[in-house]
């Protein structure tokens, strides 16, 4: 089930009732409600997927318990190990197992060998990704002492499985998530209000912006060698909003179902695209995976510990795996070096955390050099995209040549319809701009507004995303 | 919690009339278009012997107008540039099934070759043909089964009706490459821009696989040729010339797809006017020039038929 889809308008109000209706006065029979519900909505798409989900949580539910008992340092590190060594087995399979094969069997071509090896025709269960970092971490937490393992497998599975969450993050903690879904919850209108509002934002960028803005990076990127400079860079530039547009959009879709139901999940956004540098840029982008990557990779290979050339080891270690984690493919894990090199003038000149609160805090527009650091950081960033939306490395490449050609300065040649895109993502800026220093666009905007005018608003949004939705277009992040 | 519901409640009903208001942008919307063939199919006004359907190469390679002067007999172009062999099925069961439009005695089916039946992005359900035209519940039917939109939001919302090309609230215009005849077709007389230089290197002897073919293209190519039998219409598939590139087996291929019901008529290889690049717009479509000698040979094929 996709949060874009009439199933879901069905099922969001069906939980919500008889989570507080039926089952309010139990906090017990509302997670089972919650768990129930979650791998419906998981099923939904493939029901053969769902054990695997199953079995992982009960990995990670049983390791976790086991950590804890055991005192003996060596075995806890066994029941670690076990468990890091299956969850990550199961990604490898699903995820990986083909890109090893066919690099290892091109590799071996290129010395002149014929390596004959099988490959997996499989499809990627959808969320594995994310649900595996959620249990990785919970397992990693219990060994280190930092929680303590959940006795409850109920209250475990939802924190794994929660269904705002579950297929493409934002990728929860143990430490942040299960205490709330182990605590009493009560009805929260404002809580509710602000939750209904920020689906309505996010359904805006995903619907609006992401599938509007794909229509044209796809007829773009996809015929590539057909266009001009300035169109070829104008399909970057759409692409550059569709996936922001489409995995913000998400994420503001699962925090605001999430708040429904009183529960508050990890902020996965927070405005990137106005970010100073690049280091900024990626505290503001799927924070929830970064944080992740600091916290069980890089501070464990020594993070800022250490002298220079550690630093940047680290720093390309983390930005590899990262693009790694999006897909088995070269130009992802090129996208994660390309961003590391971006990264590195910052580490070196340790300016890196330079700019960490919000760009022209209070006023209404940025100096001019955070507007020269904003511009910078943002064509970098959309240089950076057309690695991670090309089909291959040569595609890609050939790609960039193609911006750089003679006619990069010319009009831009797209259909009229384009304009309404255009004029979409100029609104997004602005709104986004105005709102800046939230947690998401529209919490503050316009709250002190004549009703009247405030639901017209409101209408407006709605009334975009019912114009604009056909068939149900898939979240890029579910592929991950 | 009540309160809650009750506002939510309260805007939806505002929303829902809200929506009412939109009705105006859709029912105008037909008067802002230039092309009003398919208005013309699904209100009854198709009244020609003679139809011919297909994508862009069934537009630019066939002059309907050149095909009744030369029968007596007349005849229209139905050929939507982009559209795929889904989209031809589609118009083709509105003509007949549309009261007030006359059942034609031969229809031409221009095809794509090779990917009539395979993968084309640059061909599909031309879904922006029929947005404009979402007033009539025909064209809304047709979208909730294509998957376009979906019933229940559809029948309840106005807005769920229209798309992004509302909203420009335009009058359109004939481009360039998008001039319709009175007769429905679409010739173009200029060549496109750089194309020796696209062009030079794709001369290569294309041999038809069935590998990548789609069943649905497949059934609706079936679709086509079984409304073709069931009103007893004479079905004559065209394959005009591309530039350079010669598919061969495709036509066996289109043969054995109409299981015994209409012709394949393919263009002459010989005539000397295929081999030069002054007759092409481009490596997939004749110009003009080039669309008047490819219709001298279908109108002598359709001549059999009268």
């Amino acid at each position: 089930m996709i949060f874009n889809s009439i199933e879901f308008a069905l099922f969001l109000p069906i939980v919500f009732i008889l989570y507080w209706w039926a089952f309010g006065k139990s906090m017990k029979w509302q997670n089972i409600l919650l768990l129930v519900s979650s791998y419906v909505f998981y099923a939904w798409w493939d029901p053969r997927f769902l054990l695997l989900l199953m079995f992982s949580t009960l990995l990670d539910y049983y390791s976790g318990i086991k950590l804890e008992q055991t005192l003996d340092r060596r075995i806890k590190k066994v029941w670690l190990w076990i468990s890091i060594g299956i969850n990550l087995g199961f990604l490898g399979v699903f995820k990986y197992y083909n890109f090893f094969a066919e690099s290892f069997q091109s590799a071996a071509a290129e010395l002149g060998w014929e390596v004959d090896i099988f490959t997996l025709n499989i499809i990627l269960p959808v969320g594995i990704s994310f649900y595996t970092f959620h249990g990785l971490s919970y397992v990693i937490d219990c060994y280190y002492g930092r929680i303590k393992a959940e006795r409850n497998f109920v209250n475990y599975s939802v924190f794994v499985s929660f269904f705002p969450l579950l297929v493409a993050g934002p990728i929860e903690r143990a430490t942040h998530l299960l205490p709330q879904i182990k605590r009493v919850r009560t009805f929260d209108y404002t809580r509710a209000v602000d939750g209904m509002r920020q689906i309505l934002w996010g359904l805006f960028k995903k619907v609006v912006i992401a599938d509007g803005c794909a229509e044209y990076a796809n007829m773009i990127f996809n015929d590539s060698g057909d266009y001009s400079g300035s169109t070829l860079f104008a399909g970057a530039l759409f692409f550059t909003f569709q996936i922001y547009g489409d995995f913000s959009g998400y994420s503001d879709i699962a925090l605001g179902t999430a708040r429904l139901f009183g529960m508050e999940l990890l902020k996965n956004f927070s405005f990137p695209y106005f970010s100073r540098d690049i280091a900024e840029f990626w505290r503001r982008w799927h924070i929830s995976l970064s944080s992740w990557f600091r916290d069980y990779l890089y501070i464990p290979l020594g993070g800022s510990q250490g002298g220079l050339g550690k630093k940047i080891r680290n720093t390309f270690i983390i930005f590899l795996v990262s693009g790694f984690w999006h897909g088995a493919n070269w130009t992802f894990i090129i996208w994660g070096g390309l961003n590391a090199l971006y990264f590195m003038p910052l580490l070196i000149s340790k300016s890196n955390r330079k700019n960490l609160e919000t760009v022209a805090q209070g006023k209404w527009f940025p100096t001019i050099r955070e507007l020269i650091g904003m511009i910078t950081t943002f064509i970098l960033v959309v240089f950076g995209w057309i690695f991670f939306r090309a089909n291959d490395v040569t595609h890609a490449w050939n790609y960039i040549k193609g911006i750089f050609s003679s006619d990069l300065f010319k009009a831009p040649k797209l259909p009229e319809e384009a304009d309404v895109v255009i004029f979409f993502v100029l609104f997004l800026l602005f709104i986004e701009w105005i709102g800046r220093e939230s947690n998401f666009a529209l919490e503050k905007f316009g709250l002190r507004w004549y009703r009247p005018f405030r639901w017209l608003f409101y209408s407006f949004l709605l009334l975009c995303v019912i114009v604009l939705s056909g068939k149900e277009q898939a979240f890029i992040y579910f592929q991950f | 919690m009540k309160q809650f519901i009750i506002k939510i409640a309260l805007f939806s009903l505002s929303f829902f009339i809200l929506d009412k208001a939109f009705i105006l942008l859709r029912n105008n919307a037909p008067e802002l278009e230039v092309d009003h063939r398919l208005e013309g199919i699904i209100t009854g006004k198709v009244d020609s012997e003679i139809l011919v359907y297909g994508s862009s190469r069934g537009a630019r390679s066939v002059i309907a107008s050149q095909i009744s002067d030369s029968l007596g007999h007349s005849c229209y172009n139905l050929s939507y540039p982009g559209s795929d062999i889904g989209f031809h099925a589609y118009l083709l069961r509105e003509t007949l099934e549309t009261p007030g439009n006359t059942i034609p005695k031969v229809v031409v089916l221009v095809v794509d070759d090779a990917n009539e039946f395979k993968e084309a992005k640059m061909l599909g359900f031309r879904f922006d043909r029929m947005y404009p035209l979402v007033k009539y519940k025909t064209i809304r039917d047709e979208m909730v089964k294509q998957r376009e939109k979906k019933w229940f939001v559809n029948e309840l919302l106005i807005t769920h009706q229209l798309n992004k090309s509302h909203f420009l609230m335009k009058q359109q215009a004939f481009t360039k490459n998008d001039s319709i005849m009175k007769c429905g077709s679409m010739p173009i007389g200029h060549q496109k821009k750089n194309f020796e230089k696209l062009y030079k290197y794709k001369h290569k002897p294309y041999i038809y696989s069935r590998e990548g073919e789609y069943i649905q293209k497949l059934r609706a190519f079936d679709e086509f040729v079984q409304l073709c039998k069931k009103h007893k219409i004479k079905l004559v598939i065209a394959i005009p010339p591309n530039f350079r590139k010669v598919t061969t087996g495709f036509q066996q291929r289109l043969e054995e797809q109409l299981h015994g019901y209409g012709i394949v008529f393919a263009f002459d290889p010989s005539i000397p006017e295929y081999a030069d690049q002054a007759y092409f717009f481009d490596n997939a479509h004749l110009q003009t020039n080039g669309a008047r000698i490819f219709t001298d040979e279908l109108t002598d094929v359709i001549e059999r038929y009268f």
